[in-house]
C-alpha cells in the first residue's frame, strides 16, 4: 500500500478514527489498534512475508530479554549479541543479497550456480537495521526495559516502516509509551499540512519530472548512447526525481506521525543546498548516515586509528551503505564514490582549514558538490555498469551534442554552428518540457524553505544532527493555522488528490 | 488556542472535499468513459483502453468473449459478430497485450460475465520473455486476482481514476469540446469494445497511403531495440510471464463448459519475412507445434477448444504491396492489421461457415501439422522468389533499421 494512493487514504482515516477512538478510552487500546493496523499495512503487500517480520520483531525482543539479563547478571553478552547481529544480518543476507552473491560467483568464477529467485521482503533493510541498533544498544546497557507491545509498535509503526526514517528506539519507545492523543486539532493539522506538502512533491513534481529519467536510462540500458544534452536531462531529472520522492516520501511519513501524536526524526533537509559532501550527508537520509556512523563506522574503529585508517573505515562504511540501497554493483559504485568524495573532502579540510566564505568560493563549492552527487547518482539509478558508462560518456559530450529544435531556438546562438545536432532520438526529449521541469525544479531545490523550515514553528521533527536552525524571529512565509494557508494547503491538496490514480512507487520502497 | 486549529481543519477539508466532490460529480454527469450512461461510442485514445475496458465488460454481460491484440481489437466487428451468433458479444482485446495480459483479461470477462464462447488471437510476439505487460494495465481491476482467487473489490480500483484523477479532468473537458464532433481519424470504440479501423481509414485516405504504412510496421517489427523480435526470447519463466502455461490456464476456462477458439492472427506474407531476418523461423514453427500438441490433448478429453491458423502464405496474406500503385484494395492496412474489408471472410472461417477452397486458414491438428509448416516453408521461399520488389524494400528496411541501431 503506497502512501500516494487512494486506497491508503481510505486506510488512514479508518486507522485514525480508530485511534482517536480508542486512546481516549485506553491507551493500551489505542497502541494495540495502530499496531493492528500496521501489521495490516504491511500484509496488503504480500500476506505471507508478515509472519517474517512478526518473526523477527518477536525473536529480537526475546533476544535482547536475554542480552539484558545476562548483563544484570554479569554475564558476557557478546555471544548472544553475535549471534542476534549474525541472525538479522543472516535474514537479509538471503532475502537481499542471495540472488546477488550467487551471480557475482557465477561471473567471476563461472559456478553456474542456479540463482535463487527470492521476492525480497518489503522494508527488510528498515526494520532489520533498526533491531540491529536495539541488540547492541541493550548490550551496552542503553536500553530501558520495555514492553512489547511498545517494541512491536517501534518497529511496524508504518508511516517509517516501509521507507524510513530509521528510526531509534531511543526517540521512539518513550513516545509509544505516553502516546499524545490529546491535542488532536493541533496534531492533525500540522500532519495534514505536511502530509499534503509531501503528497504534492510525491505526484505533482516527482512523477513528473520522472518519464525524462526514464526515458535516458532505459535507453541507455538498450545500448543507446545518449547526446550531451540528452545525458545531462536525464541525470538532473532523475537528481531530481529522487529529491522530490524521498523528500515527499519523508513529509509524508513526519505528517502522519503527527497525525498519531509521534514526531519522527529528521530524515532530509535540503541537501543540495549542501557545499560540500559532509554536510551533503548531514542532510541526505539523516538517520540511514546516522546508523552507519553510530554502528558500522565507529565499530570499524572510526577515527581512532589515525588518518589512513579512518580514511579506509570511511570509505568501508559507505561501500556497504551503497550496497544497503540495493544488491547490486552499481550501487556499490554509488557508496564508493561517496566514500572518495568524503575522503577528498575531509582531505581538502585537513590541508586547507581555513574556509573562504566569499560569494565565488561559496558558489564553487556548491558547484562542485552538487556535479559530484549528480555524477554519482548516474551509478545509482542506471541498471548496470554499461548503461552507466554510456550516460556518463554522454555527459561529456562524448557521444555527440544535439539539442531539441526547441531548446536551440532559444538559445542566442546557432549551436549547429559548433556541430551540434538537431534531431533528438529521443522523442521525449524533443521538446521545452524537461527544461520547464528541471530548472524551476532545482530553483525549488536551492531557493525555497524546505518543509520543516516552513513548519518549525511547530517543531515537527526530532533533529538528531542539529541541522534545523533555531526559530529566531516571525517570518512570513512559515506556516500557522490561519485562513489563506487552509486555501493555499487545500488548493495543493486538490492537485495532489488529482494526481494519485498514476500509481508509482516510491523508489525507496523496497531497500 | 484549540479553535484555531479546528478552524483552519474545517476549512482545509471541507474546500478539498467541496472541490473533489464537484469534480467527481461533473465525472458523472460528462462521463467521459462511457461509464454510466448509453453512449454510441467511446472516441478517445488508446492509453485509456485498459482503463475501461474492464469496466465495460462488467455491463455488458457477453456470452462471447474475444481477445488479443490490436489485431483483434481492431479487426473484429462486433455488431455483426453479435448478430450472426445470437449473443452478446464483447472485445477485450487490446494493443501490444502480451500473453499473460490476454488472459488476465479474459479470466476476468468470465469471472464477471456468463461467457460460454471466447475467441483468442495469438500472435507469436505475445510470447516473448522481454515483452512486459504494457503501462496502463492493473492486476487490481480485475476481478481475479493472480493466485485464482476472487477479488471483491476490483470495481473500486479505479474509481479514482475515473472520477477523481487529472486524467478524468482532462477528458471532461475533451468530451465537452468534442463529443459527437466528426474525428474520424482517432480511436473509436463501439461499447462492446470493438475499435472501429477509422484510425487505419483516415491514413489511408488522407495521408499516409498502404506502402506508408507497411513501411512504418516493418520498420517496428525490423527495429533492433523495441522489445518485440529485436530481443525476442520464447518466455519459459514460471508465471506471471508471457509464457505457454497462459494457454494452459485458458484452456482450464475451457474445460469448465465453455469453448475456446483459438487462431494465430493473419499476417502479411512481408511480416513473414520478419521472422526470417531475424532467424525466428523455427522458433515460430516451434510455437505452433507446441500450441498445437496443447489443443490436441485438451481436445482427446472432451474440451471444446480448437486452433486455427491465418499466419501463412495464401491468398490472404499475399498480395503485393509496393508492386503496384498506391492503393487500398491490399488486404491489410500495414503488415498485420487486418483491412476491414476482410471481416467477412476471417469471421465465417473462424466460426466454421468459411469456403472450402481456397481457404485461408487452417484448423491445426498434429496429424496435419507437419504437412502445413512444410508447404508454409515452400510457399513463403516462393513468395520471396518471385516478388522481387517487394523484398527489395524489405531489404532496405533492414538495412536503414541495421543503420539506426549502428548509430545508437
Amino acid at each position: 500500500m503506497l502512501f500516494n494512493s487512494h486506497v491508503f487514504l481510505a486506510f488512514l482515516l479508518v486507522t485514525l478514527v480508530g485511534f482517536q477512538f480508542l486512546s481516549k478510552r485506553h491507551v493500551e487500546a489505542g497502541k494495540t489498534w495502530l499496531v493492528a493496523a500496521s501489521l495490516f499495512f504491511y500484509g496488503w503487500w504480500k500476506f505471507s512475508y508478515l509472519a517474517l517480520l512478526l518473526g523477527s520483531v518477536c525473536g529480537n525482543f526475546l533476544l535482547a530479554g536475554f542480552i539484558s539479563r545476562a548483563r544484570e547478571d554479569g554475564r558476557s553478552t557478546t555471544s548472544l549479541l553475535s549471534f542476534g547481529v549474525a541472525a538479522n544480518l543472516g535474514l537479509i543476507g538471503y532475502f537481499k543479497y542471495a540472488g546477488f552473491f550467487v551471480e557475482t560467483a557465477n561471473a567471476l568464477a563461472a559456478t553456474g550456480l542456479p540463482v535463487p529467485q527470492i521476492v525480497l521482503p518489503l522494508a527488510i533493510s528498515f526494520f532489520t537495521f533498526q533491531q540491529i541498533a536495539y541488540l547492541v544498544d541493550t548490550a551496552r546497557g542503553e536500553t530501558e526495559k520495555g514492553k512489547f507491545l511498545d517494541y512491536l509498535l517501534f518497529v511496524t509503526f508504518f508511516p517509517q516502516l516501509i521507507a524510513g526514517p530509521i528510526v531509534h528506539h531511543k526517540e521512539m519507545l518513550p513516545q509509544f509509551a505516553k502516546p499524545q492523543s490529546a491535542n488532536f486539532s493541533r496534531n492533525l493539522s500540522i500532519g495534514v499540512t505536511i502530509f499534503i506538502l509531501g503528497l504534492f512533491k510525491k505526484v505533482g513534481i516527482a512523477d513528473e519530472i520522472a518519464p525524462y529519467a526514464d526515458v535516458v536510462f532505459d535507453a541507455a540500458a538498450n545500448g543507446y548512447a545518449p547526446t550531451l544534452f540528452e545525458a545531462w536531462t536525464g541525470a538532473l531529472a532523475y537528481t531530481l526525481q529522487i529529491y522530490f520522492d524521498f523528500s515527499g516520501y519523508s513529509d509524508m511519513a513526519i505528517g502522519l506521525g503527527w497525525m498519531f501524536g509521534i514526531r519522527l526524526p529528521l530524515n532530509f533537509f535540503s541537501p543540495y543546498k549542501a557545499r560540500n559532501i559532509i554536510e551533503f550527508w548531514r542532510r541526505w537520509h539523516i538517520t540511514l548516515s546516522r546508523f552507519l556512523r553510530d554502528y558500522l563506522y565507529i565499530s570499524l574503529g572510526g577515527n581512532r586509528y589515525g588518518v589512513p585508517r579512518r580514511f579506509v573505515n570511511l570509505f568501508l562504511t559507505m561501500l556497504l551503505g551503497g550496497l544497503w540501497h540495493g544488491a547490486g554493483w552499481t550501487f556499490v559504485m554509488w557508496g564508493g564514490l561517496h566514500g572518495f568524495y568524503l575522503i577528498v573532502n575531509h582531505g581538502w579540510r585537513a590541508l586547507i582549514p581555513q574556509r573562504s566564505t566569499s560569494w565565488l568560493s561559496v558558489s564553487l563549492s556548491w558547484l562542485v558538490t552538487f556535479i559530484a552527487v549528480v555524477v554519482a547518482w548516474v551509478f545509482f539509478r542506471a541498471v548496470d555498469f554499461p548503461s552507466a558508462m554510456l550516460v556518463f560518456n554522454g555527459m561529456w559530450g562524448g557521444n555527440g551534442v544535439a539539442f531539441s529544435h526547441e531548446f536551440a531556438g532559444a538559445l542566442p546562438f546557432d549551436p549547429t554552428v559548433f556541430g551540434a545536432q538537431l534531431v533528438s532520438q529521443l522523442p521525449l526529449l524533443a521538446s521545452s518540457r524537461p527544461l520547464l521541469l528541471i530548472v524551476p525544479g532545482i530553483v525549488i531545490c536551492l531557493a525555497l524553505p524546505n518543509t520543516i523550515e516552513f513548519m518549525r514553528r511547530y517543531r515537527p521533527v526530532l533533529d538528531p544532527t542539529h541541522v534545523v536552525p533555531s526559530v529566531r524571529h516571525r517570518q512570513w512565509w512559515a506556516w500557522r493555522p490561519a485562513l489563506h494557508w487552509s486555501v493555499i494547503t487545500a488548493v495543493i491538496g486538490i492537485y495532489a488528490a488529482l494526481n494519485l490514480a498514476r500509481v508509482s512507487p516510491f523508489l525507496y520502497f523496497q531497500f | 488556542m484549540q479553535k484555531k486549529y479546528r478552524t483552519y481543519l474545517i476549512v482545509l477539508m471541507s474546500s478539498l472535499c467541496m472541490v473533489l466532490a464537484i469534480i467527481v460529480g461533473s465525472a458523472v454527469v460528462i462521463d467521459p468513459y462511457a461509464l454510466y450512461r448509453e453512449h454510441e461510442e467511446y472516441v478517445g485514445l488508446n492509453k485509456f483502453a485498459r482503463l475501461i475496458k474492464p469496466q465495460w465488460a462488467v455491463s455488458a454481460e457477453p456470452e462471447v468473449v474475444i481477445s488479443g491484440s490490436s489485431r483483434a481489437e481492431y479487426f473484429f466487428d462486433t455488431e455483426s459478430l453479435q448478430e450472426q451468433m445470437g449473443k452478446p458479444v464483447f472485445n477485450i482485446a487490446l494493443s501490444g497485450a502480451n500473453i499473460y495480459e490476454v488472459r488476465r483479461h479474459i479470466e476476468h470477462v468470465v469471472a464477471v460475465a456468463p461467457v460460454n464462447t471466447m475467441i483468442v488471437g495469438l500472435d507469436f510476439f505475445m510470447f516473448n520473455a522481454v515483452r512486459d505487460v504494457q503501462p496502463g494495465f492493473s492486476e487490481d481491476r480485475l476481478a481475479v486476482r493472480m493466485n485464482g482467487r476472487a477479488n471483491p473489490f476490483y470495481w473500486a480500483a479505479d474509481l479514482g481514476a475515473t472520477l477523481a484523477s487529472r486524467d478524468a479532468f482532462n477528458e471532461m473537458r475533451r468530451a465537452i469540446k468534442y463529443r459527437n464532433r466528426d474525428r474520424s481519424c482517432e480511436g473509436r470504440w463501439n461499447l462492446q469494445g470493438g475499435l472501429h479501423p477509422s484510425y487505419f481509414e483516415c491514413q489511408l485516405n488522407q495521408a499516409a497511403g498502404q506502402q506508408s504504412m507497411f513501411r512504418a510496421g516493418l520498420g517496428v517489427y525490423l527495429s533492433h531495440s523495441n522489445g518485440i523480435f529485436g530481443e525476442f526470447e520464447f518466455d519459459t519463466r514460471p508465471l506471471p510471464s508471457n509464457n505457454m502455461e497462459n494457454i494452459d490456464r485458458l484452456i482450464s476456462l475451457a474445460e469448465e463448459g465453455r469453448k475456446l477458439i483459438l487462431y494465430i492472427s493473419p499476417v502479411h506474407a512481408l511480416h513473414l519475412e520478419v521472422f526470417k531476418k531475424w532467424n525466428l523461423w523455427s522458433e515460430f514453427e516451434n510455437w505452433k507445434k507446441i500450441l498445437t500438441r496443447k489443443v490436441a490433448e485438451a481436445h482427446a478429453k472432451g474440451v471444446r477448444v480448437e486452433l486455427r491458423d491465418f499466419a501463412f502464405v495464401s491468398e490472404l496474406t499475399s498480395g503485393p504491396v509496393f508492386e503496384r500503385e498506391a492503393g487500398t484494395d491490399v488486404a491489410f492496412y500495414d503488415t498485420n492489421h487486418l483491412n476491414m474489408t476482410q471481416r467477412p471472410r476471417v469471421q465465417e472461417e473462424l466460426l466454421g461457415r468459411g469456403r472450402t477452397n481456397n481457404p485461408i486458414s487452417v484448423l491445426l491438428t498434429p496429424e496435419m501439422l507437419d504437412d502445413h509448416l512444410a508447404s508454409n516453408r515452400a510457399a513463403s521461399a516462393d513468395w520471396n522468389q518471385t516478388h522481387p520488389i517487394e523484398m527489395a524494400v524489405f531489404d532496405e528496411l533492414v538495412g536503414a533499421a541495421a543503420d539506426k541501431a549502428a548509430q545508437n
